[in-house]
Order: C-alpha cells, then structure tokens, then sequence
C-alpha cells in the first residue's frame, strides 16, 4: 500500500525531530562532560600547581641520586627558530641532562646553524640501539662543555626521530620537546616530580603547552607574558587553556589521560622501548604511545600511573595562517581516529579499567565523531529552516545555548589561569583573552568543526600522512609597551 | 571475576585465604588511600556538588519562572539554562577582574613592605633597633614577615644568622611553625619543618624528629635535612642509617647532606625494563675527553673562585666587624695593628671613622 503524502510528511518529521532531538541530547551531554572536567580541573588544579620549594630543588641539584634526563628535539625545516629554542633547552636548570637534536633530512640550513652556533664537531658516539629508525649519517657534539649531541639522519618522520633519540639517550628518562618551543628554566624540576614522588609506576608525564606569540622572549626565555597581536592566536590560547585545565587534569585525575602533548612530554625511557617507542605508521604518534601504553600495561598486568603536572609550561608557537592550521587541525584529527582505532579493543572493555570504560568511550564519542555529529546539527538545522519544519526562534535558541554553553567553558578556562604561576600580569591582556573567549564561538569553533570532519573523512579515506609544514615567525622579542 | 585479575591485585599474595570478591575490594580500597586517587575523589565529589547546585538553580528558574512563560518544557528550561550559565559567565569575569584588582594590589603592598622590612632587619642586624617595630610586623603582615625571615636566614651566617634568631619575634614565627605542623595541608607542613630547619635551632630538634613520621614524603625528607644539618644533633648516624629504607623521593632529597655516607643500596635505579647496552670504544674515549675537558675548566674555575674568594675574605670579615660598632672598632684596631690581615682593617677602620664623622655609622 503507498502511504499518502501526508503520512509521508508525519514521517519524514518524526525522523527529523528524532535526529535533532538526538543532536540536541548530543550537544547537552559533551557541554556537561566538558563543565563538569573543567570543575574538576577547578578543584584540582591547586595540586598539580604545587611546584619543589627552593630548598626541595637545591637538594635535587646536589643528590647524586637525581634522574638523568635526555631532551629529544626533533627537527625538520626549523631554520628561523632551532637555534633560540636549543639555546634555551641548554640553559636550564636541573642538573643531570643533555640535549639530543635530531635533524631528520631538513632540507633548509637547520644543520648547518647549528654547528655553527654550537661549534659542533663530528663525533663517534654509538647511536645504536634496540629501535629500528632511518639510517643515522653523523653524529655531532659540540666541542664547548655543552651537553649537546646532534644527529642528522634520512628523513623518516618525526616519530622515527624520536626513536632516533631514544637509541642515542643516556638519561633514564627521555623527554620530548618541539623543537618551536621554549621551556620554562626550571620546567623540569617539577617534570620529574612525579618519577620522584612515585618511581615504580610512573611511565609518562605531560606538562601544559601555551601559545608564545607576541610574548616578550630574550635570550630564550619567555620574559613577559602578553596575548597577541593576532586574534586567530588568541583563539588558540584560550583552547590550549581549555585543554590542559579541563581535560587533561580531569584525566589524569584518574590515570586515564590518552594525550600527551607530542610538544611537552616526558617518559620512562626503559618503559617506552618496552612499547616498541614511538610508531612510525601513526600520525598522532603522540597520542598512539600513550594509547598504547595503557594497552600494554593493562594487557600485562603492571601497575602504571600516567600524569599530567600543570606547573611546569612548555611555551610553543601556535600557527598564524588558517592555511597552516587547516592542516594541523586536520592532522590532529586523523591522528586521533588513527590512534582509537588501532586500540579499538579497548573500547567499553572493563579490562582496561577506567580508560576503557570512560577516557576510550569519550574519545571516540566526542573527540572523534564530534566534530561529525556538530556539523550534522548544523545542516539539519539549515534544512529544517528551510522546509519549515523547526521555527527560526527555536533554531536560534538552541543555538544560542549551544554557543552559550561554549563560551561559559571558555571563559572558566580563562578564569582558571588566574591561579596558575603562569597567568597573565596585565589587566589589557585578560580582558583580551576573555573577548577571545566569547568570540571563538562565533565562527572559529565552527570552522574547526568542519575541518575536524574533514580530517575525519580523510582518515576513513585512509589518506597519506607526513610532516605538517609550518611557517615559522621566531619568538618576538620586542619590549612591552 | 577473571583470576588473571584477582592475581594482579597487590593484595593477592597476603589474602590467599579471601574471596575473589573481597580481595578485588580490598585492592580498591587499598588503591582509593594513594593520595593522588584520594585527591581525585575529593575533586569529583566537589565537582558533583556544584554542577548539582548549578542544575538545580536552572530548575529553579523552570519551574519558578519560565515554565509560566513557554509551555513547551524544552523551551522553558533552554531558557533557564541560558540564564544560568550568562550568571555564571559574568561571575567568572567578575571574580577573575576582583582576583586581578586584588593580587596588583597585594604585589604592590608585598613590595613596598618587604623592602621596609629588609631594611630593619639590615638595621637591627648592625645596631639592635627596631625590635619593636619588627614585633608588630610580626603580627600584622605575617607573610611578608616570614619571607624576608627566610631570606635573611638564608643568606647570613655565623653571628649575623644568630642575631636574627635572637629577634624576640623569632619565637611567635618558631611557635607558629610548630602549630602548622599539625595542620592538614601539606603545603603548610613542609613550609613550617622547611623555616624550622633554617634555625639550626635546638629548641626545634623535637618538633624536626616529630616530622620524620608525617605522611606527606616532602615534610619529611625537609625534617631530615633540618636535623642533619642542626648542630650537636646526637642521632645524626642513626638517621642516616635509616635513609635506605625510606621512600626514594626522601632518598633524592637528602642524599645531598651526607655525600661521603651515602650507601650504596640508597640507589635505586629505575630499571625495569631492558638495560642500557654497552656504549661502544671509540664513544666512551671521545665521553672520556670530553669529561676530562669539562673538568678542566671547572677546576680553573674552582682556583679563580678561591683565589678571589681568598682576596675578599678579610675584606668581608672586616666590614662586618665595621658594622657592630664599638666592639668591632676595637678589633679591628688591633687587627690592623698586628698587621695580619693586610690593609683590609685599616681601610675598614678608616672608612668607619669616615662615616662617624658625617653623621652616620
């Protein structure tokens, strides 16, 4: 029997209103899950904020006993910025660490300002070990007592520089660092606090990442923290802020982060060849690694602990051009769906404890479909309109709190930084952050979206991943006004 | 309940006898007593609070208010949700303007007070005044009193250090400290055995030898480091016996303060996975020179640093002499009269008298 096309009509809305009603629940429950980890955060954040006191540090700096630590940079194509961020890496303070460039085939001068600056020299220093990497050409040390070692090797990607890395590592801890990015002098201090505080099971530990454009910088220090000038980098701002003090506290609360910052993160280097170090085949090489470590360490039983300190602040420059963000956001979303799905077994598995049941589910419900799920609401909503199906008054009210919902988020963000060391000491540069706020939901946070989607469809595609090239502008180092 | 499971639990060994049940639950409970997993529940039960109030004023406001408004129940509480969460926007903002207002001006006052109290306490170091004064800083701006303590303990010694720990209002700080020992957080523990430690007071060895048991790893491994370095502290061996067995963060933190007694057994490596291979010949040469290099230069380092240190130290004695008035014009009359310590009293001497005759000391 053909039903009539009023019955067509009664169920072509029941359809539309079960999928916008789905939307909607859809909507209310990631706002809630996010508010409720930037509470979390909220709560939390006065103890990952605790830093060693200044006698606590001068004990480290004279036990004999203290962890050696060796800082991987890797590098392709960083010409503008390497020899600012090495130079900062070599004045830290901690007292038992080296630096390991590796140059993975960069095609501009990187190499070559580096020795320069560094006086290197060839060295015969064993670079071997138990990962298999791209063949090493040289090894470089420098011939000043700095504790400096360079590799130049074929061009294999980042993760097979770390790797690099890791082989050529002497510290029992191996920590990875963006070669664009500048850390805080006395960052590592409280980087292996909880390798002290818990030796046994600690295997990796993130710090907080955060935009350093326009930031007063000399002498690779970060002098004077300011906004930018670029309204696209205060976006990002206030996203890293989102981040690290929503997320990524709420997590790691429960030893169920799945993200290490590929641009600040430290781990047990015994534990990390253990895993096999970082993948090659993985675009969110970052990511895979922690994934897998929660794979491997529940698979074989052994007590584990994976933490996020918020204290110490790893300061990156975050891209300026919406063509150069395109592409890292869309990279980003590849490695994520990348990553979920070569775990994809752990999904609402209780084996896995709390990151099975709660971090793997969250991930790929929202940080993976989301961005899906959010332009479908969008189109619908356009379609409804369109065919008269929802009145523009309920579109707008829902999309309000939707938008609403984003900003009270951001702005808790923004608010939370006040209690960190690291906040901003002008009244002009808060506020700007809180516009930020408000205005990335109009517009920015859309664009994301559909570039997320884009990245999605294109790891679906199973499309071809590299090294994402960015522009490098160098660290400001203009005086405050 | 897989028995793989139950063998993974730390308990299992001790609870042979158990249930799969119960051993799994006493592992639970075992591991919600870590500090972290106890400071994520704390968290997550506030969390639940507040998102429950905020919830809950959102009904408020369905109910109250726009469910008279709009009939539609989803309408009515996008409404309120919308009211909601603009209250809380504009607190957020509100709080983070009174916090910003509020810490500018707290730095500034800090600022200007810590430089008043430095300067007092440079004053009552050299001639003993202000003690009055310093006793109602003491009790006023508490914090910026104890800081500028702190530095000045740190950065004295001999009689200057002993000066200070003479200051009447050393024993309301001292009192305060030992009071903090008992408080809940933390952080306040280990910043009272920490300013404890820096008296090298033996009036405070009790209060150290009570911290040795506290709960948090870094109160600790600061009351051992205070009672290592007080003088005439009689358990001294005994203490650093005992290091071995305590956690490795004390173990990091204090194995500074007896160098040449560090046992072996202190180092725990973190091996627990492969082992480091052999680094290859040619490699260890070329480390070997390089140490050797680096060595160099800090020995040169280190004879620049004596020698200078050597042609500063009389200088430095004598001006501190210079600075503790009568008594010290004296020795250093007879310093400069036995000729020992080169021109270095005389110029003292002379620069003192100098000062007298201006008007000053």
């Amino acid at each position: 029997m053909i039903p009539s096309m009023g019955e067509v009509d009664i169920y072509v809305h029941r359809v539309y209103f079960f999928f916008e009603t789905g939307i909607i629940v859809y909507v209310f429950v990631i706002n809630i899950i996010y508010l409720f980890l930037v509470t979390l955060g909220f709560f939390a954040l006065r103890r990952h904020h605790e830093r060693f006191s200044a006698a606590d540090r001068d004990a480290i700096r004279r036990s004999p006993l203290t962890p050696s630590i060796s800082l991987i940079v890797p590098s392709f194509n960083e010409e503008v910025s390497v020899r600012e961020s090495v130079g900062c890496m070599l004045r830290l303070d901690y007292p038992n660490y080296e630096v390991i460039v590796v140059n993975d085939g960069s095609k501009d001068r990187t190499l070559e300002y580096l020795i320069e600056q560094f006086n290197l020299y060839k060295s015969a220093r064993s670079v071997a070990g138990p990962l298999d990497t791209k063949p090493v050409r040289r090894v470089y040390e420098s011939t000043e007592p700095l504790k400096l070692v360079v590799i130049d090797k074929a061009n294999g990607g980042k993760a097979d520089s770390i790797n690099a890395g890791i082989n050529a590592a002497r510290g029992e801890l191996v920590m990875v660092v963006d070669s664009d990015s500048l850390i805080e002098r006395d960052g590592l201090f409280e980087m292996v606090k909880p390798f002290l505080e818990d030796p046994e099971r600690t295997v990796a530990v993130g710090g907080t990442v955060r935009a350093v454009n326009d930031c007063e910088v000399r002498s690779g220090m970060v002098r004077q923290i300011r906004t930018s000038n670029s309204m696209l980098a205060n976006f990002q701002s206030v996203e890293y802020l989102r981040a690290f003090f929503g997320g990524r506290v709420g997590f790691s609360l429960f030893n169920c982060m799945l993200i290490i910052s590929g641009a600040f993160g430290i781990f047990r280097r015994d534990r990390a060849i253990e895993v096999g170090g970082f993948d090659h085949s993985s675009i969110g090489e970052d990511m895979e690694l922690v994934v897998r470590m929660h794979h491997h360490f529940r698979d074989t039983n052994q007590p584990y602990r994976i933490a996020y300190v918020a204290a110490p602040v790893c300061w990156t420059e975050v891209p300026q051009d919406w063509k150069i963000l395109h592409r890292q956001r869309k990279r980003w979303q590849r490695g994520t769906v990348d990553s979920l799905w070569r775990h994809r077994e752990m999904l609402l598995n209780p084996r896995y404890g709390f990151v099975g049941m709660f971090a793997f589910p969250y991930f790929v419900l929202f940080e993976m479909f989301g961005p899906l799920v959010e332009t479908l609401g969008y189109l619908l909503t356009i379609v409804g309109l369109i065919f008269n199906i929802i009145s523009i008054y309920v579109a707008i009210l829902f999309f309000t709190v939707s938008i609403a919902f984003g900003i009270l988020l951001s702005t808790s963000a923004v608010a939370l930084d006040e209690f960190t060391p690291c906040r901003f000491p002008h009244w002009r540069n808060t506020l700007t952050l809180f516009a930020a706020a408000v205005l990335e939901n109009f517009g920015f946070r859309q664009v994301l979206t559909v570039w997320r989607t884009q990245g999605l469809w294109e790891a679906i595609r199973g499309k071809k991943a590299s090294w994402g090239v960015m522009v490098r502008r160098g660290f400001s180092t203009a005086p405050v006004k | 309940m897989s028995k793989a499971l139950v063998r993974a639990t730390p308990v299992y060994q001790r609870a042979a006898d158990l249930s799969a049940a119960q051993v799994v639950a006493n592992s639970w409970l075992l591991s919600w007593r870590q500090p972290q997993r106890r400071a994520a529940f704390y968290a997550l039960g506030k969390s639940i609070l507040v998102i429950g109030a905020l919830w809950e004023y959102v009904w408020l406001w369905h109910t109250k208010y726009y469910s008279k408004h709009y009939v539609e129940v989803p309408l009515s509480i996008a409404w309120s949700l919308l009211t909601v969460i603009a209250g809380v926007t504009f607190a957020l903002i509100g709080c983070s303007a009174v916090l910003k207002a509020r810490s500018t001006r707290l730095r500034k006052q800090h600022a200007e007070t810590s430089r008043r109290l430095t300067e007092m306490l440079a004053e009552f170091i050299a001639k003993g005044d202000f003690e009055d004064e310093l006793i109602r800083y003491a009790h006023h701006s508490t914090s910026t009193f104890e800081e500028c303590i702190t530095n000045a303990l740190l950065s004295t010694r001999g009689a200057a250090h002993e000066r200070i720990c003479e200051l009447p209002a050393m024993a309301i700080l001292r009192d305060r400290w030992i009071d903090s020992l008992h408080k809940r957080d933390e952080r306040d523990r280990r910043y009272a055995v920490e300013h404890l430690a820096l008296l090298r007071d033996p009036q405070a060895t009790m209060a150290l030898e009570y911290s040795l048991d506290d709960q948090s790893q870094g109160v600790v491994a600061a009351a051992i480091r205070g009672l290592l370095r007080m003088p005439g502290y009689t358990e001294r061996e005994h203490l650093i016996r005992s290091l071995p067995n305590r956690p490795y963060l004390v173990r990091i933190l204090t194995a500074g303060e007896s160098p040449e007694e560090a046992p072996k057994e202190m180092e725990m490596a973190m091996t627990c996975g492969p082992q480091r291979e052999p680094v290859a010949a040619q490699d260890r040469r070329e480390t070997l020179a390089l140490r050797q290099r680096e060595l160099q230069l800090r020995a040169q380092a280190v004879e620049e640093a004596i020698k200078l240190r050597r042609a500063h130290t009389p200088r430095v004695s004598c001006s501190v002499l210079a600075a503790s008035g009568a008594k010290g014009r004296g020795a250093l009359g007879s310093m400069a009269a036995s000729g020992d310590h080169g021109d270095a009293p005389a110029e003292a001497l002379g620069g003192m008298l100098a000062a007298t005759a201006r008007g000053g000391r």
